[in-house]
């Protein structure tokens, strides 16, 4: 009897302790879901943003964590896949917010996966930051009348004056620009460009496009080169070393404007140094890191002994805009959290690993929920880098 | 769209060389088809692992891509026998089983590769640099090399197959597999070495599309769909008809995308395909 007692005590002590510990636990943790193509032919993009996302949450914790009404929090971040699906990104949604407890959702770099992770979020209330879109202004980013919404990406047509600007300055005899694009819905970009592009008397007389999913540019940069271009200009996609590759094969020597955040590195490593010739990309220049770039790159090749991608720079500044965000609402009401982002509109209130950034968007999008950061551009001549810098649009 | 003579001269070279690649899987898928009574729907994966055996050799040993490309179809050859020996001779007789087993073995070897080689930018190294000028347009050098590697293995298969014993014997166990046996061919024998022949030649293209288009664990997929289309295209079974149609696909992958643009690209060659299986069911080279 005595022993039995004892017995019972000692497991009701136990659970009492774990109840308690986890009371503890869950009170000084906040959970920020991720949903990113973990699986599938862009899972490279997915991986590269959950690490960056994951190593910028580290150096916040080891920090100290994040300060909400005078209280310390460590910050969790658990990861799903968007398996390239609606569906399957809705599910990780929900089972984000009910099962473990996410007030913040971050991620989604496709479209349709966008509409379908914000659909949950906006029924459930919680505060959701895209990660960034193809596509800046298609309905399923952004606007005005979309509550608790806000994208950490920068759109990509931010980089097509200063691409522009560059290109009037450094090759000032070019006159012809001919279009490259995926035929995913690049009208409003394409249109975008032309326009910037008038105003430096510059003309695009062609725009030639492709099947999303085209692994042999030759037929494409065939009909591109019977144009007789000055400049080509590759419209973002993750195949712009195939496409240069395909232009110098056919023995295209004049600027090649590859519109996508790959850097030198990998224009090198799959198009060859020879064809790196009067090149200009949106991509960094990983041989010439900033010191935090740097301390990315560190982490990276400490924590995961692979090979660097740059992808995980956006995830690493998306991270830190969500606790800064977090910081100013001293909350997690995701109205209190979207008004926070927005206050962040004048040159300078954010800080990103490209520079000084700020929130946007006014004007296009209805409301200033979209991070308008310094861009990339980096010149290259004859394989080797000659300019590299990071512009405001 | 009116294009002039010379840009027609890079679009049929550029189909030319395509058409090689996917006559060499095709080649190979016949083959097996033809010997062992089995659609092997994991080639594309054996393609794309043959892509990435070069890719190690010649990018992280410094071997000679050349000679990287013959290794690799060695190391694809004797994969392909293992498979022969342990996954499909235990079902020859049967007709679901070798399709279930070549399914799985896709999405394992494909799963296997993205975990392994991961998804990062990788290229194999050129088969050959530059273009070479052809009446005022540019030719790239890898893609004509691409070209007369596959007519020179085509070719080197044909001969093997007309010339030599062991040819002989592959063509009469493709024939009459009975009647073969009856005069002491090994069916095993005959089987074993075309996996181990159809392997090699996936290999072969694998490793040439690794270098002048894309190498990524998911490049094995499409050319499969044409190498099936292909097989069908030319009649099931038929070598002479794998050749044919692995250029004519070739032909209007090269042409249709700078002709009509890329929608009518992608649905092209299926609709070929139809309008002639309606014209001809068995298929151009194939018999009744």
């Amino acid at each position: 009897m005595k022993k039995q007692l004892k017995l019972k005590i000692g497991i009701l002590f136990c659970l009492a302790s774990f109840i308690c510990s986890s009371v503890v636990f869950a009170s000084e943790k906040i959970v920020i879901g991720t949903i990113l193509p973990l699986s599938g032919p862009i899972s490279v993009v997915g991986v590269a943003l959950k690490r960056g996302f994951e190593m910028r949450l580290e150096k916040i914790n080891a920090q100290g964590g994040i300060e909400i009404n005078g209280k310390k929090f460590q910050v969790e971040m658990i990861a799903e896949d968007t398996k390239m699906s609606p569906g399957a990104s809705s599910s990780s949604a929900l089972k984000l917010i009910h099962k473990d407890g996410a007030k913040i959702i971050y991620g989604g770099i496709i479209e349709s996966n966008i509409d379908a992770i914000y659909k949950v979020t906006k029924k459930e209330g919680v505060f959701y930051a895209i990660a960034s879109v193809n596509i800046p202004g298609h309905p399923a980013d952004v606007s005005g009348e979309k509550p608790n919404l806000v994208r950490l990406g920068p759109s990509f047509d931010d980089s097509h004056t200063i691409d522009i600007d560059y290109l009037a300055k450094s090759y000032p005899s070019a006159k012809n620009i001919v279009i490259s694009a995926p035929d995913i819905g690049y009208e409003g970009m394409i249109k975008d460009l032309e326009t910037k592009a008038s105003k430096n008397g510059l003309s695009v007389t062609s725009v030639v496009k492709w099947s999303f999913g085209t692994t042999d540019f030759l037929p494409v940069f065939i009909k591109i080169i019977a144009a007789k271009p000055d400049v080509i200009f590759a419209m973002v996609s993750g195949q712009g070393p195939y496409q240069l590759m395909a232009a110098r094969q056919l023995g295209f020597k004049g600027t090649f404007i590859a519109n996508a955040p790959m850097g030198p590195d990998i224009f090198t490593a799959i198009a060859g140094k020879s064809s790196c010739d009067n090149l200009i990309t949106n991509g960094v220049d990983l041989g010439n890191p900033t010191s935090e770039m740097k301390d990315v790159m560190d982490r990276w090749k400490k924590k995961y002994n692979e090979p660097f991608i740059g992808d995980s720079f956006l995830a690493w500044d998306g991270a830190g805009i969500l606790l800064k965000a977090i910081g100013i609402a001293q909350s997690l009401d995701p109205e209190k959290l979207t008004a926070a982002f927005e206050s962040l509109n004048k040159p300078g209130d954010i800080d990103t690993i490209f520079g000084k950034a700020k929130a946007t968007g006014k004007d296009r999008f209805g409301a200033n929920r979209v991070l308008s950061r310094p861009v990339s551009i980096t010149h290259m001549k004859k394989g080797d880098v000659v300019f590299s810098d990071f512009v405001n649009p | 769209m009116a294009l002039p003579f010379q840009v027609w001269v890079q679009i049929i070279i550029n189909g030319l060389s395509l058409g090689g690649l996917y006559v060499l899987i095709a080649l190979g898928l016949t083959l097996i088809l033809s010997i062992m009574g089995i659609l092997q729907l994991a080639h594309g994966e054996v393609y794309m692992l043959g892509a990435y055996a070069v890719y190690y050799l010649a990018v992280k040993m410094g071997i000679n891509v050349y000679a990287a490309i013959l290794f690799s179809m060695f190391l694809m050859a004797g994969f392909g026998m293992l498979m022969e020996r342990f996954l499909f001779r235990r079902c020859e007789d049967k007709v679901l089983s070798p399709i279930i087993i070549s399914t799985g073995l896709t999405l394992i070897l494909q799963a296997g590769a993205v975990i392994v080689f991961g998804l990062y930018e990788r290229s194999i190294p050129r088969l050959s640099e530059g273009s070479f000028e052809l009446m005022g347009v540019f030719v790239p050098k890898d893609r004509m090399v691409a070209m007369v590697i596959s007519a020179c293995m085509a070719y080197m298969l044909y001969l093997f197959l007309k010339r030599t014993k062991l040819g002989l014997g592959m063509v009469a166990s493709a024939q009459n597999p009975q009647a073969a046996q009856l005069k002491g061919i090994d069916p095993h024998k005959m089987s074993l070495l075309a996996m181990a022949i159809g392997s090699g030649f996936a290999a072969a293209g694998g490793a040439m599309a690794g270098s002048i288009l894309m190498l990524t664990p998911f490049m094995g997929t499409l050319p499969l769909v044409k190498g099936l289309a292909i097989i069908v295209l030319g009649g099931m079974g038929s070598l002479s008809g794998a050749v044919f149609g692995g250029i004519l696909i070739g032909l209007i992958d090269g042409i249709v995308p700078v002709l009509f643009g890329p929608l009518t690209a992608s649905l092209a060659p299926l609709v070929i395909v139809i309008i002639i299986l309606l014209i001809r069911p068995q298929g151009l080279f194939g018999h009744e």
